[in-house]
């Protein structure tokens, strides 16, 4: 049995620390050398060998023997190391690019560093200023090699350095000479005098001569390394205390205990594990060299031996080293020290952030609406394996003793017993039960089988977000498979077509409580990422609720009883009430029953009061109140009585605040709400278990109407489309802004089809019956929605593959059925058949394909959206909420100073974003409170209550600068707001405030209407003498009383609930705000379709949406595939204006603007020559004139065209001369001259048209777009934001991009973090999913709060974060 | 509430109530069992209202096929107001049925009614099924 929880560990792990170790540990440590490689010592009956890679001093790994050093068994011994003495040193492949570095740090002759004193001082001055974090040191000694490679000579012997680099796997070289050049250098002469004597026997070493270079063999560089002074150690980045240069390179190897690395026996042979055979390749390759060294071998052998030490030692250590595959090396790949550590399946992954646990279950899951909503069916079978240790004392003895009895076999039974002052358990299949049972003791501990109550965790994969995974009671059910009530779908995104889910038991009942109150079923009908509902009625459950609750729902009393004792298994007490209808017969309305199923009966405290649109909701004509809704759209419950209004996705269902449920868990608690919710649940089950809800042909047959209408509308359609296809082979088709003929009529007939196919769908939803199956689920949101109705009656519509209408896969048409070129309608994909009418066979392939794409879609969608889910969570999950309210990481770096600016919690939200629903609030408030005889506050009253409530909450946070006179005068300065930490306190307040205004403003207009005071002030009040009403007629004042009375108890109500609403709603310290973040930013990524990746944005350009955007912004890629730049104009009114903005932006080459480039031949001279079109430049906007094109056709990169060439002639004319080539040039390539004019004049009328000659050279493209407010604004497609705000007639101020990067470099990190967060805001809104901006205003800070944009990647996070175990159980395993 | 109820959540003074009934319907001597009774066929659910007038009960072994029926029969009573039965869950074999009068009779009295009720139309059925066939008036039919 687990212990339980102890507040006082014996021990505190403060802190980890790694190092190097220095040759000395590693022989300090071992217990053994290893210096040979055979492992078994045949002689002695295959007993593992002394000395050898298996002796048993280094422990042990079977079970037979026992280790010989402390003599303990497997279980006991946890191993002891052994060490190899390398007969020549090696590089350690972890530790080879730090090598190089080193290398390039210092002189290669006396080993000192290559920077002067003055630089050495700033350097070692910037390394030692306290609380530097590892990112900045970093960035200094990456500035320290910078400097050190440019240096030439050393500083203390002046010998000359040069370049240090790697040349092939684990070789280093010196190009000492790299920077000589030409001058005669001493050493370059001596060293190239010492080839003199090998050219002699060598003939061809002359050519290879040049290539000469110093090679930095591990034994040099070793050598180098213990030269390299203690104090110089610091600029290279390490503590000479810890750790010096030569510990880089390996002389001894250690050699890992045994138990790490078991053999595996077989018969008589065994079977070892790689990294033993490693050690034993690098034992006899060393002992080879030894021996080579002690007695004489070639040169090339030995080189050969020492480059296959190298390896092998790599190979150990990490077996994908760059350069270990390749020819002569074995094809299967090696498990190399590295490899054990890396991946899913890797030490980290596999077995340290995740493990396999005991007492879980798993079977496929089916849905049960007569269980409650935190309940879960577990199988009789599962639960007799599933255990609970339950102690024995007083109460429980006697129940104990009966499952004890019971055994393992029979249901409520125990399986194993552990007796107080006895170890280990006893299995209760066999032995006298009956016996134990009678001795059972208080103190004993029973694993008894799991019965109904117990608090078991229940999850299914993926687990995206943290409803994944959520507590449940069991029920011991009979049969196989887990069942769970249909509401609790939703947070697993369950279905029941073979899923598969997993049950946990906790062990105490520590984790029991804990599991209970933080992941209980009913403490988690909200999500965290904003606060709506997402445990609530699905499918099944609204179409019967919506059933019942239509307007023509009638039930006698029988009926009634019925529903009643449906929902609530008669247990319960019902207060009838009177019936809507008395004469002829009592009946009672749906409506009713659902006020039943709210509030059963008087004992009952919910009384709640709401007011939603339905998903259906029509407007009422005007000047009627929004409960007048023609198709009884619009629910009103008051005192939770149903007024009006059907029960539909919107008042019952997930995602939406304006639920039933949602309001009673807000205001009764969760409780209330899991109970109500199970009445619904049991009620609509059975409810539309006797009325019986099915779809039949008769259900999707079209009327007569729709089916002459249809042919008619979709005639029309085609021949719109013919007409277009003709005006386009005619050429008179009117381009649309920044869109070629082509686009325009792709998107013109697109625009007709779905049109035709809307129309088409209307008639036929019209047309339907209300009792018509489809119809229903879609009008109340269960399943489906309305084109899917229409697409099974009418008309399916045009199918569309990724963003187009069909492709064309065979020559120049889709299918060999359709003539080439045919753009119709019917050979692009329109498919006018509904599917019960039936698909011709071309409509039904191309169904088929767009089927498919969206098949393939999902495939990928899952590892992408998955991947992203992983590395927002690693990035985000240290980050909490602390006592301070600052939200920190791990090794507390603050990220934000209050979270989300306002320390409120998404999951409290109760309006969007906010805490409190004003609106809610007060009709409860005022319904809840009143009274009749309650008198009515006058306007100026409700004002001087709310101040007398607020004001002293407001005092003692007011603002520090509020005392002084400000006034903006314009100044910058004037401007500055003081913004403190009870900023968001002081606006909570001030709506507060400004609601209660509006009430009495609203209501002070109301009496002006009446003919009654306002009576908006006090003084007003005074004017009035005794009673203000006095002059009014009763009629009057009771009529302003109807519509609107506010009782002191009313507002005193309000005001209370709304502080303690916001009080409620901050966030606890200790909360996992960054865990919940990237939940909430993950989870809602895998609804995301990549479908729609190009999405037809406004004027024609395409922005990339959905998950492809989204991972665009985390990476903080450099490039992305849609980068927009959106500027405000000057004026943006005028068409023409934008214009002339437009032409200055826009990039133009010289082909846009010309008539033509022609190539002239003369006799001395050949040139090009350009006519400009200055009609076009004119109409253009564009402020060109012809110097300029001069001007920039030889200020143009690479084409060396000197100013005097370009002649111009006339006033658009201009000529480019080709210079003749200078004569010294010419020499050398005589025999090509005449023929180089000729060419370099072809290559110039090549590249001349592509000449920007005006805008700006990185943006392709811009085009005028009239935003919602109806003003002109540009979007320009390209880099660039610094030059288009700087344009003339551009509002530099308010003009962005969507480019995150470019946001940072222009106008620096804070612009950065807006436009992550503005940029992901908006992707997701796209989609329709609604976010908390809290979540995504902590993912902009993690990204910026280093000061620049870091992407949530491997190399984003090794910058943000310095714990070598948080970076490993990412993805970085090695140090790189 | 702890106190008083069992494993199955039903109130002890319920099986006073049973022995009643079934004393009851022992005494009238119109029956005559096969078999053995059952003492805890119907039990009493917990929440029921001091004065008697509201009662749950619980009625092990059955299903819709008394359920349906006894709710109908009991409806018919014109002191009753309330009447439903529900099967809190298909794989128990055991059905609630819940009674509220309008203060005039207790619930026990109430579903007593309508068990005699209910078996009065069933006898009435029976008698009038057996008149039938053996006054012969019907055609037969060999296929």
């Amino acid at each position: 049995m687990k212990e339980t929880v102890v507040d006082t560990p014996p021990k505190r792990i403060t802190a980890v620390h790694f190092g190097v170790l220095s040759p000395n540990n590693i022989v300090q440590q071992a217990e053994i050398e290893v210096y040979t490689r055979e492992l078994f010592d045949l002689d002695q009956g295959r007993l593992p060998k002394d000395h050898g890679a298996l002796d048993r001093r280094m422990g042990i790994s079977n079970n037979s023997s026992e280790c010989q050093t402390c003599h303990g068994k497997l279980a006991t011994c946890q191993g002891h190391f052994g060490h190899i003495r390398l007969a020549l040193p090696v590089f350690h492949v972890g530790y080879f690019k730090s090598v190089i570095t080193i290398l390039q740090n210092i002189c290669k002759d006396c080993a000192a560093i290559l920077i002067d004193d003055t630089t050495r001082q700033r350097f070692l001055h910037e390394l030692r200023r306290p609380g530097i974090d590892n990112l900045r040191r970093m960035q200094i000694l990456k500035k320290v090699n910078e400097q050190c490679r440019k240096q030439r000579r050393c500083l203390q012997c002046n010998s000359m350095n040069g370049v240090v680099k790697k040349a092939g796997p684990l070789k280093i070289i010196h190009d000492k000479f790299r920077w000589s050049g030409k001058q005669i250098v001493e050493e370059k002469v001596e060293f190239d005098e010492s080839f003199e004597s090998a050219k002699g026997f060598i003939p061809d070493l002359e050519k290879f001569q040049k290539k000469a270079m110093d090679d930095l063999n591990p034994l040099k560089v070793l050598n180098l390394f213990k030269r390299i002074l203690a104090s110089d150690c610091e600029l290279l980045g390490m503590d000479p205390r810890e750790g010096r240069p030569e510990m880089f390179i390996w002389q001894f190897v250690p050699a890992p205990p045994v138990c790490i690395r078991p053999s595996v026996q077989q018969e008589n042979a065994s079977n070892e594990d790689d990294l033993t055979v490693k050690l034993t390749d690098i034992v006899w390759t060393s002992s080879l060299i030894k021996s080579g060294l002690d007695k004489g071998m070639t040169i090339v052998n030995l080189m050969e031996q020492w480059d296959y030490l190298q390896l092998c030692v790599a190979m150990y250590i990490n077996s994908d080293t760059p350069g270990a595959s390749g020819p002569g090396v074995p094809a299967k790949p090696i498990r190399g020290l590295c490899q054990r550590l890396k991946g899913k399946q890797g030490r980290f992954r596999g077995n340290l952030s995740g493990k396999r646990v005991d007492f879980s279950g798993r079977t496929v899951i089916s849905p049960d609406p007569n269980l409650k909503i935190n309940e879960v069916a577990v199988p009789d079978r599962v639960a007799k394996i599933l255990t609970y240790p339950e102690t024995v004392n007083r109460y429980n003895k006697e129940k104990l003793k009966n499952r004890i009895i019971n055994g393992p076999d029979v249901h409520p039974g125990a399986n194993y017993l552990v007796k107080a002052n006895d170890t280990g358990k006893r299995y209760l299949k066999y032995g006298n039960r009956t016996i134990m049972a009678d001795q059972l003791q208080e103190g004993d501990i029973v694993e008894r089988h799991l019965e109904d109550g117990d608090v078991v965790l229940f999850n299914r994969q993926p687990s995206l977000h943290r409803l994944s995974i959520l507590s449940h009671f069991a029920k011991i059910r009979p049969w196989r498979t887990f069942r769970l009530n249909e509401c609790v779908c939703t947070p697993y995104n369950a279905d029941f077509d073979g899923d598969e889910m997993n049950l946990h038991v906790p062990q105490t009942e520590e984790a029991r409580s804990e599991a209970m109150n933080l992941m209980g079923v009913k403490n988690n009908l909200i999500t965290p990422r904003n606060g709506e509902p997402i445990i609530a009625a699905t499918q099944d459950f609204i179409t019967g609720s919506f059933l019942i609750s239509r307007k023509d729902a009638f039930f006698d009393r029988a009926q009634f009883c019925m529903l009643c004792a449906m929902m609530t298994d008669g247990d319960e007490k019902f207060d009838l009430p009177p019936p809507a209808i008395m004469k002829p017969v009592y009946l009672w309305t749906g409506k009713q029953v659902f006020s039943a199923m709210i509030k059963p009966n008087k004992e009952c405290k919910v009384v709640i009061n709401l007011d939603a649109k339905n998903k259906t909701y029509q407007a009422p004509p005007n000047g009627y109140p929004p409960d007048m809704s023609p198709n009884d759209g619009y629910l009103v419950i008051r005192g939770s009585q149903v007024m009006c209004g059907s029960m539909d996705k919107n008042t019952l269902g997930d995602g939406k605040k304006s639920s039933v449920f949602y309001v009673i868990l807000r205001d009764y608690g969760p409780d209330e709400a899991i109970k109500t919710m199970s009445r619904m649940a049991k009620l609509c089950a059975r409810f539309l278990g006797n009325r019986g809800f099915s779809i039949g042909i008769s259900d999707v047959t079209p009327g007569n109407v729709l089916n002459s209408k249809k042919d008619i509308l979709v005639e029309k359609a085609y021949s719109g489309c013919d007409d277009l296809i003709v005006k386009l082979k005619e050429g008179n088709l009117e381009t649309k802004p920044g869109c070629d003929e082509e686009e325009t009529l792709e998107m013109d007939i697109s625009g007709i089809l779905s049109k035709v196919r809307e129309e088409v769908g209307e008639i036929c939803i019209n047309e339907l019956e209300k009792s018509n199956a489809p119809l229903i689920m879609a009008t109340c949101g269960s399943k489906g929605s309305t084109i899917n109705v229409s697409q099974m009656v009418a008309c399916v519509g045009q199918q569309i593959i990724s963003g187009k209408r069909v492709p064309n896969g065979f020559q120049d048409r889709s299918l060999p059925h359709f003539p080439k070129h045919s753009k119709q309608p019917l050979s692009k994909g329109f498919v006018r058949n509904s599917f019960f009418s039936g698909l011709t066979p071309t409509e039904f392939l191309f169904h088929a394909i767009s089927g498919r794409e969206g098949l393939v879609d999902t495939a990928v969608k899952t590892a992408e959206t998955g991947y992203m889910s992983r590395r927002l969570m690693k990035s985000l999950e240290d980050l909490s909420m602390q006592y301070d309210s600052t939200v920190r990481n791990s090794s507390s770096g603050i990220v934000q100073f209050q979270y989300g600016g306002d320390r409120l919690d998404p999951l409290d939200m109760e309006g969007d974003a906010k805490p409190v629903n004003f609106i809610r609030t007060w009709s409860h408030a005022m319904n809840i409170t009143f009274n009749n005889d309650d008198r009515a506050l006058l306007p100026y009253e409700a004002i001087r209550i709310t101040d007398e409530v607020l004001q002293p909450l407001e005092t003692h946070i007011a603002q520090p600068d509020s005392a002084m006179e400000r006034k903006d005068d314009g100044t910058y300065e004037s401007r500055l707001e003081c913004v403190d930490e009870y900023e968001s306190e002081r606006v909570f307040y001030q709506t507060v405030r400004d609601f209660v205004h509006s009430k009495a403003f609203g209501l002070a207009e109301l009496r002006s209407r009446r003919n009654l005071r306002k009576v908006l002030t006090a003084s007003e009040a005074d004017d009035a003498e005794d009673d203000m009403d006095d002059d009014a007629t009763a009629a009057d004042v009771i009529a302003v009383n109807q519509v609107l009375k506010i009782s002191e108890k009313t507002l005193r109500e309000f005001l209370s609930q709304c502080l303690k609403k916001y009080e409620k709603s901050k966030v606890e310290p200790g909360t996992a705000v960054g865990a919940v973040g990237a939940q909430s930013i993950g989870e809602p990524g895998t609804q995301m379709t990549l479908k729609t990746f190009h999405f037809a944005g406004v004027a024609s350009m395409n922005v990339t949406l959905g998950v492809p955007r989204i991972k665009e912004i985390i990476n903080a890629s450099k490039t992305i595939s849609t980068p927009i730049i959106k500027a405000t104009l000057v004026n943006n009114a005028d068409e023409r204006a934008a214009r002339m903005v437009k032409g200055r932006i826009e990039k133009t080459h010289l082909e846009d603007i010309v008539f033509y480039i022609e190539d002239v031949y003369q006799e001395s001279r050949a040139y090009l020559s350009a006519r400009l079109d200055l009609k076009t430049i004119e109409n253009l906007q564009l402020e060109i004139k012809v110097e300029d094109v001069a001007r920039s056709i030889w200020q143009a990169p690479k084409l060396k065209i000197s100013p005097q060439d370009v002649s111009i002639v006339g006033k658009d004319r201009i000529r480019v001369y080709v210079p003749d080539i200078a004569e010294k040039d010419r020499r050398k390539t005589k025999s090509l001259a005449d023929s180089d004019m000729f060419y370099r004049l072809q290559h110039l009328q090549r590249v001349l048209p592509k000449i920007v000659v005006h805008g700006i050279s990185t943006i392709s493209r811009a085009v005028i777009n009239i935003n919602d407010k109806k003003q002109k604004e540009l979007l320009a497609e390209g880099y660039g934001l610094r030059s288009v705000m700087n344009t003339d007639g551009v509002v530099g101020t308010k003009t962005k991009t969507n480019h995150v990067l470019e946001m940072r470099q222009t106008l620096g990190i804070e612009a950065a973090r807006f436009s992550i967060i503005d940029e992901i805001a908006e992707t997701m809104s796209q989609y329709g999913m609604s976010i908390d901006p809290r979540h995504i205003q902590l993912l902009g800070d993690v990204m910026t709060y280093k000061g620049e944009v870091l992407g949530i990647t491997r190399f984003g996070l090794a910058k943000m974060r310095d714990s070598v175990l948080q970076l490993a159980s990412f993805e970085k395993y090695v140090r790189a | 509430m702890p106190s008083a109820t069992n494993e199955n959540g039903v109130s002890e003074s319920s099986e006073a109530l049973q022995e009643q009934i079934v004393d009851q319907e022992m005494a009238d001597g119109e029956f005559e069992f096969e078999g053995e009774i059952d003492p805890n066929k119907i039990q009493m659910l917990p929440g029921a209202s001091e004065d008697g007038t509201a009662a749950s009960f619980r009625i092990l072994q059955e299903d819709h096929t008394l359920g349906n029926a006894l709710r109908y029969m009991i409806m018919k009573n014109p002191n009753v107001e309330f009447c439903g039965y529900s099967i809190p869950h298909p794989s128990e074999a055991a059905m609630n049925l819940r009674i509220q009068t309008y203060g005039e009779i207790s619930a026990i009295q109430a579903l007593e009614k309508g068990l005699d009720d209910l078996m009065e139309l069933c006898d009435h059925v029976e008698d009038e099924y057996r008149k039938a066939v053996e006054a012969g008036e019907y055609s037969t039919f060999e296929p």
